[in-house]
């Protein structure tokens, strides 16, 4: 079905402003208890990389006006042991039962948690909790020559770690110019500005948890397991998220732990995370080593291609960060190889932040590409065409639509790449000037999604979906939808989201919510449709071919107008319908399809770098995209925005230091771990070629947001190299790293 | 007074004496009476409470009468403790206190300049702290009085010892910065760099105060670096070669850093400092002498 509509795609301002500017949106940690109030809990960490638990101190706590209880391990099995995944559920950040036992496997490890009348006491009785431990070898060190070494077959999405095609050494032969290079990137963290949090409300066996979470029924899955009650006892609220990225994307220990201790102490317990807490709680993307091969013939056609990623896993968490699965489909080159391998470290556990394994290994693909032309002498832009690609390089398929020489002819013209020099070259003033570029991508992914769809007697539209707004705009882009389908406006839609009670959707993470809800909302809004012409007909009327107009109170359809309040049978208050897709792509089990779905872009930088100080800024970066249809001009490119300003960080700012020698990360906080103000954003021009792809879903939209930092940091990397003629091939670039060798 | 502070959670109160007294009497006597956590703008003291437990006692002094505001007289321009920085970017000042004005600008971000106070931070005693190198190019001196002994005023050099140590006694209170009036004509800067533009401890900052004579000489100079040594420090040797010279022959060697012993941290490597320290003398020197 076609959409050419004036709801979809125009810049509509988020439905739900007004309740996040005023404050009147209520986030996980803002809700109470309909009964009474919630104690507080406050968790007790590890302190201690490796080794157990001998015994707890509890002594101080006793007698602390407000105290009311401490929970840990020794109070038997709270929480039923986790396998991982539970049914119905994608995944658990860990694959680990808290308080299941006494072993500690990484400093900040939830080892108790105390509950307490109020924050402060819970606060001061966790500080005053003595831990005995005996500790144990600890494997810290990323280079521990004692770590166990794995090479994991498949990532989450059930996408081959390992691939291998023709022969690496015979291309290496035919070629002339080869880059051989290792890249780094450092451990980051998520950083939502609202930390995670858990009010877990107990009525009898039946369980309410309002969570800050990117996945309600993922969340519900996994905490009717732990806590031994059947799932449709559970019901998890999540109507607003401040921001998750990844780390509130699968259910974490804090969750279950919450949920256990409320059932304990017979009372809600709200557990809202330190923001030190979220640096080991929920994931961090882990530290990665990828050593990049990349061979050419004399004209910039690629030979043979090897990307080996190294990165570590903690002993309960199986993230891998997966940087050559781009590397994989990519660039048109017959012989690869791809590998991946963890080493298992006592660290706290990864989990995928915004474009895990792409923006990390982007970074060191697109800087190799970026050496490669400077090697053969070639643009780097002409380098990327000259391997361009229709086929989906890992499997043989035409990509259902691709324009990706458009998004580098574009930006190139947007960015004025005419004006680029030889390294070290352009000067003004006292800044050195370079740009620098590189090729965007990320997957097309779908969830099966269930829609129910309601018509009131004022004639207004629901639309329900157990899907989240993590806030992306989704609230927005779901009324858009259905107006659109309806020939009405978004004010006429009511969005119900952040429930698991709702028809079932999938989790907010790999920039699938609006693929996923698109095919659901379309069915929906047919069979919808189709009862109400069913309802017509029932009342003697003869609706025509035209499409039903759900508007003004009134449907419509040809000449014939009949009020919301006349349809709808007086016994009732609303006519429901529901509808959706089972469909999955981009997963394993997903649809069998002679087509590959992948977003594409480009991405160029300028930056300015003070030859005195090293300081480097970035005046200007400019994204040109091919997402498919873009739903809301205008939430759409605040998702660029965002994802190129994390770019930005990802390059210059971000980092999570390690202690090697206790496992701790010492800069668990906003003031010591930078990321990007607005006077570090300068001009940012957003470009999205809006070319529909029909093949996906029938808003032929591909879902976006994750897409908009894949290759940022490379671009801006390589716009560094192309200023100063310094290659630095470890994120973040430091001023430190360019003052010496700095031409002056 | 207000005799409980409740906390945020609203669910229970709790034990917190929050003295908010408005003259400085009460509040010297406050102080001989029981320990108190003396707060102003608060914006050190509440990320330092997050991370231990509440003090039992505060005491606020942002409601003293005479520790707000800027007056001049008697050849001496007096800066009241709790006068934010906020109010000082506003305050009509000769062009030599361009540089703390611009230090004022960059301390945290818009917010943290209408609650911080100028006291606050000197009595924080950070090494990277942005209002002590310009104070110190302005040759400040600190006011300190307390019910026993009344009122004392030292160097701010004498004032700030070490990584957040000052030489405050516990039942004493800074009431006031005092700047002699600087020689008609003085200007000054203030260069701060940091990891990010704007909301940034300092990697390091320098602030120049320069004279020139008639003839476009320099006849007085003083320069102060901060976050390159414990305490920030006047360079004494480069001010003495700096007399005389025109702008246009300036130049900064690393004899004139001596004073100065940065440490490697994750914000920068000691080398990079020096080399930073060395450009940003040059480039506030010649902003502050150019007309
Ligand atoms: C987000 C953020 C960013 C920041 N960025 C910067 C920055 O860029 N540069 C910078 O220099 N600082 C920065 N700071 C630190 C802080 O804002 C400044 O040091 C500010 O000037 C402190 O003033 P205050 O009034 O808030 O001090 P408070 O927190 O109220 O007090 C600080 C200390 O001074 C003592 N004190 C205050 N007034 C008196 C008095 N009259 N007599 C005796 N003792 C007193 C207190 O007991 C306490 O020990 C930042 C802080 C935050 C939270």
């Amino acid at each position: 079905m076609n959409v050419n509509s004036t709801v979809i795609g125009k810049p509509i301002s988020r439905v739900d402003g007004r309740l996040k500017t005023t404050g009147a949106a209520r986030y996980a940690a803002d809700h109470r208890p309909v009964e009474g109030r919630p104690l507080h809990a406050v968790l007790v960490k590890s302190s201690i990389a490796s080794g157990r638990i001998t015994g707890f101190d509890l002594s101080a706590l006793q007698s602390m006006s407000g105290f009311v209880r401490f929970v840990s391990h020794l109070d038997g099995a709270l929480i039923r042991t986790i396998k991982n995944p539970v049914d119905g559920a994608f995944a658990a950040g860990e694959e680990y039962t808290p308080f299941e036992n006494d072993r500690v496997h990484f400093v900040g490890q939830h080892i108790g948690l105390v509950v307490a009348q109020t924050l402060e006491v819970a606060e001061a009785a966790a500080k005053a909790v003595v831990v005995d431990y005996e500790t144990s070898a600890a494997r810290i060190e990323f280079a521990d020559p004692t770590a166990e070494v794995r090479q994991p077959d498949l990532y989450n999405t059930g996408e081959e770690l390992q691939v291998s095609r023709g022969h690496v050494e015979a291309g290496l032969v035919e070629a002339v110019e080869i880059v051989k290079a290792t890249y780094t990137t450092p451990i980051e963290h998520h950083n939502p500005i609202e930390p995670s949090a858990t009010l877990a409300v107990w009525d009898g066996d039946h369980l309410t948890i309002y969570d800050a979470t990117q996945g309600s029924v993922n969340d519900k899955n996994y905490v009717a397991f732990g806590m031994s009650v059947d799932p449709k006892n559970v019901r998890v609220l999540n109507p607003f998220i401040g921001g998750g990225f990844g780390c509130k994307g699968f259910t974490w220990p804090h969750t279950l732990i919450a949920a256990a201790a409320a059932r304990a102490v017979e009372q809600p317990v709200l557990l809202v995370l330190s923001r030190k807490d979220m640096y080991t709680s929920c994931g961090h993307r882990p530290y990665t080593e990828q050593e990049v091969t990349l061979a050419a013939d004399a004209d910039g056609v690629l030979t043979a291609t090897r990307h080996r990623t190294q990165s570590y896993r903690s002993l309960v968490g199986d993230h891998v960060e997966p940087c050559g699965m781009t590397t994989a489909m990519l660039y048109q080159c017959d012989n690869l190889e791809v590998t991946h391998s963890v080493r298992v470290l006592n660290r706290p556990s990864g989990t995928p932040l915004r474009s895990p394994g792409e923006a990390p290994g982007t970074f060191a693909l697109e800087s190799a590409m970026d050496e490669l032309a400077e090697k053969l002498g070639m643009d780097p832009v002409d380098l990327r065409r000259r391997n361009h690609t229709d086929i989906d390089q890992r499997n043989g398929r035409k990509w259902s639509s691709k324009h990706l020489l458009e998004c580098y002819d574009r930006g190139a013209e947007k960015i004025g790449w005419g004006r680029r020099k030889a390294p070290g070259q352009w000067r003004d003033g006292n800044d050195l000037v370079g740009l620098g570029m590189a090729t965007a991508c990320y997957p097309g992914y779908r969830m099966p999604t269930q829609t129910r769809l309601t018509l009131d007697r004022d004639g207004t539209l629901h639309v329900g979906v157990a899907v989240q707004d993590i806030g992306t705009g989704l609230y927005t882009v779901l009324a858009q939808m259905v107006a659109e389908r309806f020939g009405t406006s978004p004010e006429n839609v009511r969005v119900l989201i952040g429930d698991s009670d709702l028809p079932p959707g999938p989790l907010a993470g790999g920039s699938m919510t609006t693929a996923s809800v698109a095919a659901a909302v379309d069915d929906g809004c047919r069979a919808l449709s189709e009862k109400l012409r069913a309802r017509l007909v029932d009342m003697g009327h003869t609706p025509g071919n035209e499409p039903l107009v759900i508007d003004g109170g009134a449907l419509r359809s040809g000449p014939l107008s009949v009020p919301a309040a006349e349809v709808i049978p007086t016994d009732v208050h609303e006519i429901v319908a529901e509808g959706g897709s089972d469909d999955t792509y981009g997963f394993t089990g997903g649809v069998e399809t002679d087509k590959s779905f992948y977003s594409f872009g480009a991405i160029f930088a300028e930056v300015r770098i003070d030859r005195d100080f090293g300081i480097i800024r970035v005046p200007k970066m400019t994204g040109v995209f091919d997402v498919g249809r873009v739903i809301n001009a205008k939430t759409a490119r605040s998702q660029m925005l965002g994802g190129m300003t994390f770019g930005i960080g990802m390059a210059l700012m971000e980092e999570t230091f390690i202690d090697d020698k206790t496992g701790r990360f010492v800069n668990p906080s906003l003031g010591e771990y930078y990321v990007p103000v607005n006077a570090d954003v300068n001009e940012f021009d957003v470009e999205m070629l809006d070319i529909p792809d029909y093949d996906f879903n029938p808003f032929g939209a591909r879902g976006l947001g994750e897409i908009s930092n894949v290759g940022a940091s490379a671009a801006i990397a390589n716009a560094v190299y192309n200023a100063t003629g310094i290659r630095v091939r470890h994120l973040p670039i430091r001023l430190d790293d360019l003052l010496e060798d700095l031409p002056r | 007074m207000l005799p409980y502070y409740h906390s945020y959670t609203n669910d229970m109160e709790v034990d917190l004496a929050f003295e908010r007294p408005d003259n400085l009497e009460l509040a010297l006597d406050a102080l001989k009476t029981r320990a108190f956590r003396v707060i102003a703008g608060g914006t050190d003291v509440f990320p330092a409470v997050q991370q231990g437990q509440l003090p039992s006692a505060f005491l606020d002094v942002t409601r003293i009468a005479g520790l707000g505001g800027i007056t001049r007289g008697d050849g001496t321009t007096r800066i009241g403790a709790a006068t934010t920085w906020t109010d000082i970017v506003r305050a009509e000042l000769p062009a030599a206190f361009d540089g703390l004005k611009e230090a004022a600008r960059e301390v945290g971000s818009v917010q943290i300049q209408n609650a911080g106070t100028i006291a606050g931070n000197l009595c924080n005693a950070s090494p990277a702290a942005d209002g002590v190198p310009p104070l110190l190019a302005l040759d400040a001196r600190v006011e300190i009085a307390s019910a026993a002994r009344g009122t004392r005023v030292l160097a701010l050099s004498q004032f700030i010892q070490g990584v957040r140590k000052t030489t405050l006694a516990e039942d004493e209170l800074v009431t006031a910065v005092l700047i002699p009036d600087q020689a008609l004509g003085t200007r000054s800067a203030f260069e701060k760099l940091g990891s990010r533009r704007y909301l940034v401890i300092s990697i390091c900052m320098t602030a120049a105060n320069i004279l020139l004579d008639a003839q476009g000489r320099i006849a007085q100079a003083r320069v102060a670096v901060g976050s390159c040594s414990a305490v920030a420090q006047r360079l004494p040797a480069l001010e003495a070669d700096l007399l005389g010279k025109r702008l246009q022959d300036v130049t900064v060697s690393t004899a004139h850093l001596s004073p100065l012993s940065p440490i490697d941290d994750v914000r920068g490597s000691g080398t990079y400092r020096l080399d930073a320290a060395q450009e940003q003398c040059k480039r506030a020197i010649l902003r502050a002498g150019a007309v």
